[in-house]
């Protein structure tokens, strides 16, 4: 099944807390790793010179955001 | 300039809706620039979020001091404090080259994504959320 770019559900859900770096035009991860420096260096390695960095967190779940926030020093 | 809403993983073991096999949000690619050093990070367009957080340790991958930064003290749904360190960064939106203050913060790691949020974002680009068509419209406001 040829899966869209724009569609990460399938290449992802493999990766559990991990730094990962994909390939931009691909969207395939080239590397896994605990930091974005280390999965940058492995990207670069292989040939990827611009990676994209995402964090695959533990588990996908579900977002909830919406911070608010107490400043301490004003912006 | 458009973009499209992409799909991620869910969790099967903690999905109420079980037609729902993936999570389409709004989640665009934005570009660091800096001679050899450049990258892409995604980050989630979310206007709940105040202000703009990226991970920590990607600031440290832009040769940033993070906690030299203006600190702040926000909180998610949780409650629980959370900390960022604001800093003055450029990146690219779609090719347009973008410079706002964002928040890096070592609490994030449990995170996915950067969050663009209200300030530095929202502020910068009238922004179009379709989600029936997955599809984010952004236009720079002129100033």
């Amino acid at each position: 099944m040829k899966t869209k770019s724009s569609d990460l559900s399938e290449v992802l859900k493999k990766y559990s807390n991990k730094w990962l770096a994909l390939d931009e035009s691909t969207k395939k991860v080239v590397s896994s790793g605990q930091s974005p420096k280390e999965v940058l260096d492995d990207a670069r390695k292989k040939g990827v010179e611009h990676p994209v960095l995402t964090k695959a967190p533990k588990d996908y779940g579900t977002y909830i955001l919406s911070w608010t926030s107490s400043i301490e020093n004003s912006l | 300039m458009d973009f499209k809403y992409r799909k991620f993983p869910v969790d099967p073991n903690n999905n109420p809706f079980t037609s729902k096999k993936h999570a389409l949000r709004p989640v665009i690619q934005i570009t660091f620039e800096n001679g050899q050093n450049s990258f892409g990070y995604f980050v989630l367009i979310d206007s709940g979020a105040d202000y703009c957080i990226f991970h920590a340790k990607i600031g440290e991958l832009l040769g940033l001091d993070i906690k030299q930064g203006k600190p702040l003290t926000f909180y998610g749904t949780s409650g629980e404090p959370q900390k960022a360190y604001f800093h003055g960064i450029t990146f690219k939106v779609g090719g347009n080259e973008h410079t706002c203050e964002v928040g890096f913060s070592y609490d994030m790691e449990k995170l996915a994504y950067g969050i663009l949020g209200q300030h530095g974002f929202f502020n910068k680009w009238v922004v179009k959320f379709e989600y029936s068509k997955e599809n984010i419209e952004l236009k720079e406001i002129r100033r």
